[in-house]
């Protein structure tokens, strides 16, 4: 799930944290999500930092959140898609000026699932992973690949 | 048999195979060999094949023999090196031995107990068996044309003469293979050989600038034959040295360079002061790039002659780089030449900054770069080795920007890539970096690692012209490491669910991570400043 255009920035990763507070139990628990203040202060083909304001209160032991990274490209590929769930997802704590010092296990993470082709499309690919293209006596950009109608 | 008081007979069987030893069976015509191989009374490496092809399969601990006919003239062969002879029969291949006797006028092979595939008694079924001495290791004289024979003896018998092989087993006879007058080859040991120096190719340092840090690499070039466990290929490189942190690679060849595939037909490369040695994996030419990293500036010393190097087969060490040192490899030292060394441009300032630093984080580091050489611009490129203790991929989906340390956010995008291992590449900005300001260059996406002394990292500056024709560098400047980071998880944070607002391949999701920070013991999450969240590659 490397995201290619996070690393040669043609996009850029947006995300948000709230802090989850569930009062009373039973049928009179009432949960509420009040937004931390922050902005991603990082971000690479893999990793996204998203540091709090200043002015924040900041995360607390024993507090529950709820982070969402918005509008992740995902993946191209059908093999990429069906083994989301083998990839190594790490979500981890800390504070900028040092490192993390809270990390998620692996074995704890619950699985991403996998990933599906959108119903009614035809998922075109390339049978192997590279491909040579001739660029034969033609002109500079001249070779075009375009998917037939229905296929994405 | 035997009978008790009460009448009854007891019948007791035998325990004890009858065994009955086998009549030896004569070698048939072109049994013995092999003949026509020239052998020379000088140089070294030279291989020479035996072979027999038995009339009956030959059994564990059974002897072989190859001798001269008339019993006069010897092998002139001087010591025969432990594993140096290798001997096949079918599917079956083995190092050994073949022991020197009666003054070296004949060899003999004992067939090992057992081998892989797994034997029983048997070890080469009736038919072919080939033992070549890889090191012929000559005594410098020559042999006229030795008429040679073979025969093969039970295992009992390893002072076995050829006339008892022929004797039938009511005479004694102690023969397999029986020994036939009329099978015989021919051994010749005589003309010298051409000695030829043991060479090298594609020496070449990497950025080939004095005092940089870079790559040193080279292809080994024998025409000697080579035994994977069994040889080794030394050379001393000058006064270079390489330092205790040098890390040794083998690489498949691209060309006049390494590539990025491991090689396989290495088993072991060790760096020692100015030398390296590689041990061979299999028996193969030497077909590879040997490759440094980590090491020690380069120097571009006036002792820069290759003049220590060997292949060691076996024990023996048989080749050597020239001795005559006009013909020795010289590497580059400083000149005007594309292919000596520059001497760099030193004045430019680089300081370095990182952030999350500890173990297991993906973090930033920051170089902020004064050049004095040239502005750093569209052709530029920066050449940046990272200590050893970093990833030698230095992290996974590296993001490089200029950053704009006023406005505190990135500017330019620059691309960048691992040249090497350990090594960054960045091209320069669309809008260049004037020489003698400061620029700030970002590097995003680093695995961060422990380090018990921080070490340099090298920032070199070029351009793409000048590196596509010499590999050198404008200015080169070592910057010190911040101190390490440190391991500071205590308990894994507690995800309660992780959900996709979409399941699409080629959409766009967002990714919800429910969690709950624990109660460490030195409540060392409390006060958490950042949230950061690795996907997979």
């Amino acid at each position: 799930m490397g995201v290619a255009g996070w690393m040669d920035g043609t996009a850029t990763a947006s995300a948000g944290l709230k802090i989850v507070v569930t009062t009373g139990t039973g049928t009179a628990a009432k949960t509420t999500k009040t937004t931390v203040k922050g902005a991603v202060v990082q971000v690479s083909g893999s990793n996204v930092v998203f540091q709090l304001d200043t002015a924040a209160t900041k995360l607390a032991e024993g507090a529950s959140y709820e982070f969402v990274l918005s509008s992740v490209p995902t993946t191209d590929s059908a093999a990429g898609a069906a083994s989301m769930m083998l990839g190594s997802v790490v979500l981890s704590v800390g504070k900028v000026a040092t490192g993390g010092f809270g990390y998620s296990s692996a074995q704890l993470f619950n699985a991403l699932p996998a990933l599906t082709v959108p119903t009614g499309k035809a998922l075109l690919e390339f049978t192997a992973g590279t491909v040579t293209i001739s660029r034969g006596t033609y002109t500079k950009n001249a070779v075009c690949i375009q998917p037939a109608s229905g296929n994405f | 048999m035997s009978a008790t008081t009460g009448g009854a007979i007891n019948l007791s069987k035998d325990d004890t195979t009858t065994k009955t030893k086998q009549e030896s069976v004569a070698l048939a015509s072109g049994g013995c060999g092999k003949s026509g191989q020239t052998t020379k009374k000088s140089g070294l490496g030279q291989v020479v094949e035996f072979t027999m092809k038995s009339p009956v399969p030959l059994a564990a601990a059974q002897f072989v023999f190859w001798e001269d006919k008339t019993n006069a003239l010897a092998f002139a062969v001087g010591t025969i090196q432990a594993n140096s002879v290798r001997c096949t029969c079918g599917t079956r291949s083995w190092n050994t031995v073949l022991t020197k006797e009666s003054a070296g006028k004949r060899l003999k092979l004992t067939l090992p107990a057992s081998l892989t595939p797994t034997t029983t008694e048997v070890v080469c079924d009736k038919g072919d068996l080939s033992c070549k001495v890889r090191e012929w290791s000559h005594s410098g004289a020559t042999v006229a044309d030795m008429t040679a024979t073979c025969f093969a003896c039970d295992s009992a018998s390893g002072s076995c003469t050829k006339e008892q092989s022929a004797l039938t087993v009511a005479n004694t006879g102690l023969g397999v293979a029986r020994y036939n007058a009329d099978v015989t080859f021919v051994f010749k040991q005589a003309g010298t050989n051409t000695v030829t120096a043991l060479s090298i190719k594609d020496v070449a340092y990497q950025p080939n600038s004095k005092t940089a840090v870079g790559r040193f690499y080279y292809k080994p070039s024998t025409t000697f034959p080579l035994y994977g466990g069994f040889s080794d290929i030394s050379y001393t490189f000058g006064s270079q040295t390489f330092g205790t942190g040098a890390i040794c690679q083998v690489f498949t060849s691209s060309g006049t360079a390494p590539s990025a595939v491991p090689s396989a037909l290495v088993s072991n490369c060790v760096v020692s002061g100015s030398t390296v040695t590689v041990t061979m994996a299999s028996d193969s030419a030497a077909n590879f790039h040997v490759q440094i990293t980590g090491m020690d500036a380069w120097l571009a010393s006036a002792t820069n002659k290759i003049a220590t190097g060997y292949v060691k087969s076996f024990t023996a060490s048989v080749q050597v780089v020239e001795t005559d040192a006009a013909k020795q490899y010289a590497m580059p030292i400083v000149g005007t030449t594309t292919a000596s060394s520059n001497t760099p441009l030193a004045t430019m300032t680089v300081v370095v900054a990182r952030s999350l630093v500890n173990v297991m984080d993906v973090g930033m580091v920051e170089f902020t770069v004064t050049p004095k050489g040239a502005d750093f611009g569209a052709d530029g490129l920066a050449y940046i080795s990272f200590p050893t203790y970093y990833n030698p991929n230095i992290g996974s989906g590296l993001r490089c920007s200029l950053y704009d340390a006023t406005a505190k956010t990135d500017g330019d995008r620059l691309y960048c890539n691992v040249a090497w291992d350990y090594t960054l590449r960045v091209m320069g900005p669309a809008t260049a970096a004037k020489k003698d300001a400061a620029f700030t260059l970002r590097v995003y996406g680093v695995a961060m690692n422990l380090h018990a002394t921080a070490g340099n990292f090298g920032f070199g500056l070029t351009n793409s012209t000048y590196w596509d024709t010499d590999k050198k560098l404008v200015e080169f400047k070592a910057a010190a490491d911040t101190t390490t980071g440190v391991w500071g998880g205590k308990l894994a944070i507690d995800v309660t669910s992780v959900t996709l607002s979409g399941k699409n391949l080629r959409s766009t999701s967002d990714i919800t991570v429910a969690f709950t920070l624990p109660a460490t013991t030195d409540t060392v999450t409390a006060s958490s400043d950042f949230v950061a969240l690795q996907l997979p590659y």
